[in-house]
């Protein structure tokens, strides 16, 4: 189970997210820190074959920071797990690498995390969840935040009796900027997924999502999701984003928590971010109010932490984020779910709001 | 913790400091005739022993002894009959609070005897009555003011002063909870009875409704509507409603009101508001106590400023000064207007598009009745 961790690809260049330098590595990195038994013990290296220039300079940037190399053919020696951020553009003019990838890691047992699947065109993400139904895991981080975890402990074991509606915010400051594939694709498959890790299966049902185009001034879209999930689970959603955005600010969700977690430097990324101002670099509004029939849970994701009071107010985050989590159970093999079949059910029921949006009509789903 | 859950009354409970916000001193004493001597009917006694140009005077219900604690409480007459009341002289202003489906028909004899009045919400189970009550307190010239006691209060006040001055640039979406559990007795309540309550959207949706038109500065065009019959199967009314309102101007809210929360003397008051710039958001601990207790778990409400105080203030200058009243009696009659697509919606499962009756003819009075207020 212990190994080195291969970054596979650097994302696509469009998109301007550049999830292995902002997520990825750091969480690795806060892994390798902590140093417990079965923990990766470093970057194998980072495989990016693309000559993208854009692509290469992010791929250089990767290898030296992670104390690795830059690689054009996939070695799985030693490797514990993936990361893979391929290109959606590659992949959708049939350039791409991930088939490759993935049949490589299925045929050596080695585990892979899966970057935004809902990014990827769907007859992509059709055909890998076909050929693929074990083995990769969507990284749909939030779900595996500790609150999220506690919460779906809880709701498992009947704690709350039967769910009847689950309300959430994600409201995220400028970030990397709103995504040209839309904030229901990028942003909202988080929250979504939540809600689909805590009713425990596939959402099906009825309901709507309206969605305000990106302002005049840049700033992202804004969505409201309100759904009735079978059998009689009430969903609303509050998305978007403010600001228009910097590919190196970290108030985005993703940067946010790639920043978080125990290590020291992590902790004073955090802080600062903390520091700033609205649309500068605030933590996500991003929590979620469960609600059951014996009760219900409040869970808030800007946690856990603690504030620290001086000349101004910051915090000081403990224990692991999302990601952590995330690329630990992957590591660990324990994170199985969601996987990339799951994800392509995400991306259906995207599709399904967006038709709701432009045809202004509840849909089924 | 309980009482400050329904929605009838503001989330955080007042304080003695409340007289602070009153009008000038030695105004023109108006006098409170109070119908209907429920649990609401307290808290505009109370506002009115706080205001030194009100006095409650008189006080009629079918139930005598409630009536009669009221009056006694309060050093008011008892009157024997709605029409003794109306024609009493020492009233000036009558309160309405009576159960829904009465509004109208209480109202249009207010209007006809000459009298002020404060109604409780919802102003009208239909749209169409709602203008028809306003066109006759137009004719009469006299003032009407409906109890969307919500946005006289604090919290209600400092959001439209932070969405006022720029703080998060332009609103674009909201989430307003009130979430509490069970008050609403047994099976016999009137609040229960479709027809009597008009349902959730009605009893208390509209002080939802009201503050998204008001805060998001747009009138609703269409709703979403979610309804569940969480604490029973067999009630005739939703007791969890999730109301998606989108405005004029593109911006959408989602109201929740539910009186199905578990664990029974829950209350949650949730209030997100989203901009191009930022977001405003009221923690669910903003009060800034937390009860953990074998009688209640949850945030307890900070005191704040009487919002009835507030609200019968405006009345009182309304009809002393010929102030406008605040919230218009347009914007109440929208709000039925607005609960009405709710509760079509959650019949339908559909968008369903907000109507409003036709504007009632322009009057001379006008400017008693309509306006923006604040």
């Amino acid at each position: 189970m212990s190994g080195t961790v291969l970054l596979a690809g650097t994302g696509t260049a469009r998109f301007r997210q550049n999830h292995q330098r902002y997520m990825y590595l750091p969480a690795v990195k806060h892994l390798i820190d902590e140093g417990l038994p079965g923990s990766p013990t470093g970057v194998s290296g980072v495989f990016e074959p693309s000559s993208d220039p854009a692509l290469q300079e992010r791929a250089g940037y990767l290898a030296q920071t992670s104390g690795s190399r830059v690689i054009d053919t996939i070695d799985l020696t030693g490797v514990a797990a993936v990361i893979a951020c391929p290109d959606a553009d590659a992949e959708a003019a049939g350039a791409g690498w991930g088939t490759e990838l993935l049949q490589a890691a299925a045929d050596a047992g080695v585990p892979v995390l899966m970057d935004k699947p809902t990014l990827l065109p769907a007859d992509v993400l059709r055909d890998w969840a076909k050929r693929f139904p074990t083995g990769v895991t969507a990284a749909h981080h939030p779900r595996f935040h500790p609150a999220i975890t506690a919460c779906r402990g809880r709701i498992a074991t009947g704690g709350l009796g039967l769910l009847h509606a689950v309300h959430g915010e994600l409201l995220v400051g400028s970030g990397d900027g709103p995504h040209p594939l839309g904030e229901l694709r990028n942003l909202a498959v988080y929250a979504l997924d939540v809600v689909q890790a805590l009713c425990g299966y596939p959402l099906h049902g009825k309901g709507t999502a309206q969605i305000q185009p990106p302002g005049p001034d840049g700033t992202g879209e804004s969505i409201t999701i309100s759904v009735r999930v079978d059998p009689d689970v009430v969903v609303t959603l509050l998305v978007g984003r403010s600001g228009d955005g910097d590919a190196d600010d970290p108030s985005g969700i993703d940067q946010a928590a790639g920043q978080a977690g125990t290590s020291p430097a992590g902790a004073r990324a955090r802080a600062a971010a903390t520091r700033a101002l609205p649309g500068t670099g605030v933590p996500p509004v991003h929590r979620y109010r469960i609600l059951g029939s014996h009760g219900q849970l409040l869970a808030d994701l800007d946690s856990p932490v603690m504030d620290l009071y001086t000349d101004t107010l910051s915090r000081v985050p403990f224990g692991p984020s999302s990601l952590d989590c995330l690329v630990d159970g992957v590591i660990r093999r324990t994170a199985a779910q969601p996987d990339l079949a799951s994800a392509l059910a995400m991306a259906d029921l995207i599709t399904a709001l967006e038709t709701s949006n432009a045809e202004h009509r509840a849909v089924q789903f | 913790m309980s009482a400050s859950a329904d929605p009838d009354r503001d989330p955080t409970p007042t304080t003695s400091a409340a007289a602070s916000v009153t009008a000038p001193a030695a105004p023109r004493v108006l006098g409170l005739g109070v119908v209907g001597a429920g649990f609401i009917a307290e808290s505009h006694a109370l506002a009115a022993a706080a205001h030194p140009g009100v006095r409650l005077a008189s006080v009629y219900d079918r139930a005598a002894g409630a009536a009669g604690a009221l009056a006694g409480r309060y050093g008011a007459s008892i009157a024997p009959s709605l029409e003794a009341l109306l024609a009493d002289p020492a009233v000036d202003v009558v309160v309405l609070g009576t159960p829904n489906d009465t509004h109208r028909e209480l109202a249009l004899q207010t209007a006809a005897a000459g009298k002020h009045l404060l109604l409780e919400k919802p102003l009208t189970l239909t749209a169409t009555d709602a203008a028809e009550v306003v066109l006759a307190f137009q004719q009469a010239e006299t003032v009407l003011l409906v109890g969307h006691t919500h946005r006289h209060s604090d919290y209600a006040r400092a959001v439209k002063a932070a969405i006022a001055r720029g703080a998060i640039g332009e609103p674009r979406s909201m989430r307003l909870t009130i979430a509490g559990g069970w008050i609403w007795g047994n099976w016999g309540a009137w609040v229960l009875d479709p027809v009597r309550s008009g349902g959730h959207a009605f009893h208390n949706g509209v002080h939802l409704y009201d503050l998204a038109r008001w805060w998001l500065d747009s009138e609703i065009e269409s709703v979403y509507t979610l309804g569940q019959r969480v604490t029973a199967g067999a009630l005739q009314i939703d007791d969890a409603l999730t109301t998606t309102l989108t405005t004029k101007a593109g911006s959408v809210a989602v109201c929740e009101i539910s009186r199905g929360e578990r664990p029974k003397n829950t209350s949650i008051f949730e209030i997100v508001i989203h901009g191009s710039r930022g977001s405003l958001v009221r923690r669910w601990n903003s009060d800034g106590t937390v009860l953990l207790a074998d009688d209640g778990c949850g945030p307890v409400p900070a005191p704040g400023f009487s919002p009835f105080l507030r609200q019968l203030d405006v009345l009182h200058g309304a009809v002393t000064g010929g102030c406008e009243v605040f919230p218009s009696p347009a914007d109440a009659v929208h709000a039925i207007a607005v609960a009405e697509a709710a509760s079509a919606s959650a019949d339908s499962g559909e968008i369903v598009p907000v109507v409003d009756p036709p504007p009632a003819p322009a009057h001379p009075s006008a400017a008693k009745t309509q306006g923006a207020g604040q």
